[in-house]
């Protein structure tokens, strides 16, 4: 099963705690299970209350969460992806807002890989842009690069200046 | 000093003259008086009249006359003498006197040759000193030039080094503390997945690895 995760879901940390509150769910759902051992008729199960990540994966996913078996699918899903899934590690200079961060996952998922997981990191020096580091990889996309291969193009508007003054 | 005893002298050859004119007079006559006789005899005769007659030849208007020729011959050849003496002595003057303006005159253009030598030696001098100096001078000048001009090359290519090699830095600096946390990751995004999109082969085929 190819396992679809949602912008919301960004990095390793929060599929952890996504496994974390299924297994919770899980749980809630098997202490329910329990109380209504040995009654007969139809058993209405309680869905419990779910973060929207978790929310938004499992109708993402189309899993029916009462649905043991599906759960267990899912979780083991969840996990394969945690240990397994590629990591694109982004280094900006100023503190993404979660938006901007879910249209870039949202993209990333799209184009490059659909489990790409992202690890965020801050760094000021790079002024702006991103520094991106793949598996294998680092691509330097920040404004400090930038500026500095593009010096030459200041050097030389220095100097055209100077020739004109 | 000199003149009285040029007359001096004077006086006693005319009278030694008129001495010698008397005796052979008295001779001339007494041979034409007396028959000749011996040579001896003669002079005899002659001594012993001459010896008589000394007192009467030179007596006292004789003796005035011969004063007064010899006065006169004296006055006149201290005259004469006096005008050779004046003549020699004008001449021996202007002779000097010439010797000494040519000498004087030589001297002086020798010495005026030798110091306009002596000038056009220092003139000489002094100007190939001054084009030496001046020469010296221009060429200090231009090594001075040069080595200003290089000094202001080097330091400009310094700077300018130095300028580029922290420009990267002093722009970041800028745009860091320009931008500051305006230039939030809503605003960069576009750029990012520009970057990313045109990186993309390569950051999908990296994670497929």
């Amino acid at each position: 099963m190819e396992l679809k995760l949602p912008p919301a879901l960004i990095g390793r940390a929060h599929l952890a705690q996504l496994i974390r509150e299924l297994e919770a769910v899980e749980n809630d759902l098997e202490n329910q299970k329990a109380k209504h051992i040995g009654q007969t008729g139809e058993v209405k199960f309680h869905v419990p209350t779910m973060s929207r990540a978790l929310a938004d994966c499992i109708e993402l996913n189309g899993v029916e969460v009462l649905d043991g078996q599906q759960r267990m699918h899912f979780k083991k899903s969840l996990n394969f992806i945690k240990d397994r899934a590629p990591v694109m590690s982004f280094t900006f200079a100023t503190d993404p807002d979660g938006e901007s961060l879910q249209r870039l996952v949202d993209w990333v998922r799209k184009e490059i890989h659909p489990g790409a997981l992202i690890s965020v990191g801050l760094q000021p020096a790079l002024i702006g842009g991103v520094y991106l580091r793949t598996p294998n990889h680092v691509h330097d996309f920040s404004l400090r690069t930038l500026l500095h291969d593009k010096r030459s193009l200041i050097v030389d508007e220095l100097e055209a200046m100077h020739h004109e003054g | 000093m000199n003149i009285l005893l040029v007359a001096i002298l004077v006086v006693a050859v005319a009278m030694f003259a008129m001495l010698v004119w008397l005796v052979v007079e008295l001779r001339q006559t007494r041979k034409a008086d007396h028959p000749k006789k011996s040579i001896d005899e003669l002079d005899k005769a002659y001594t012993e009249v001459a010896e008589e007659d000394v007192l009467h030849l030179f007596n006292k208007e004789f003796r005035e006359e011969l004063r007064n020729r010899g006065r006169l011959r004296f006055e006149s050849v201290i005259n004469e003498n006096a005008m050779f003496l004046k003549h020699d002595l004008d001449l021996t003057v202007a002779q000097l006197n010439d010797h000494i303006k040519t000498d004087i005159s030589k001297h002086l253009q020798d010495e005026f040759a030798d110091y306009a030598k002596a000038m056009n030696d220092a003139q000489s001098l002094a100007l190939e000193s001054l084009r030496k100096t001046a020469t010296e001078v221009d060429e200090q000048r231009v090594a001075l030039s040069a080595a200003l001009k290089q000094e202001v090359q080097e330091r400009e290519a310094a700077t300018l080094q130095l300028f580029e090699d922290n420009m990267a830095q002093i722009v970041e600096h800028y745009v860091q503390g320009a931008l500051g946390d305006q230039f939030d990751l809503r605003t960069q995004l576009p750029y990012i997945i520009e970057q990313m999109e045109a990186n993309k082969e390569a950051i999908i085929k990296d994670m497929r690895l």
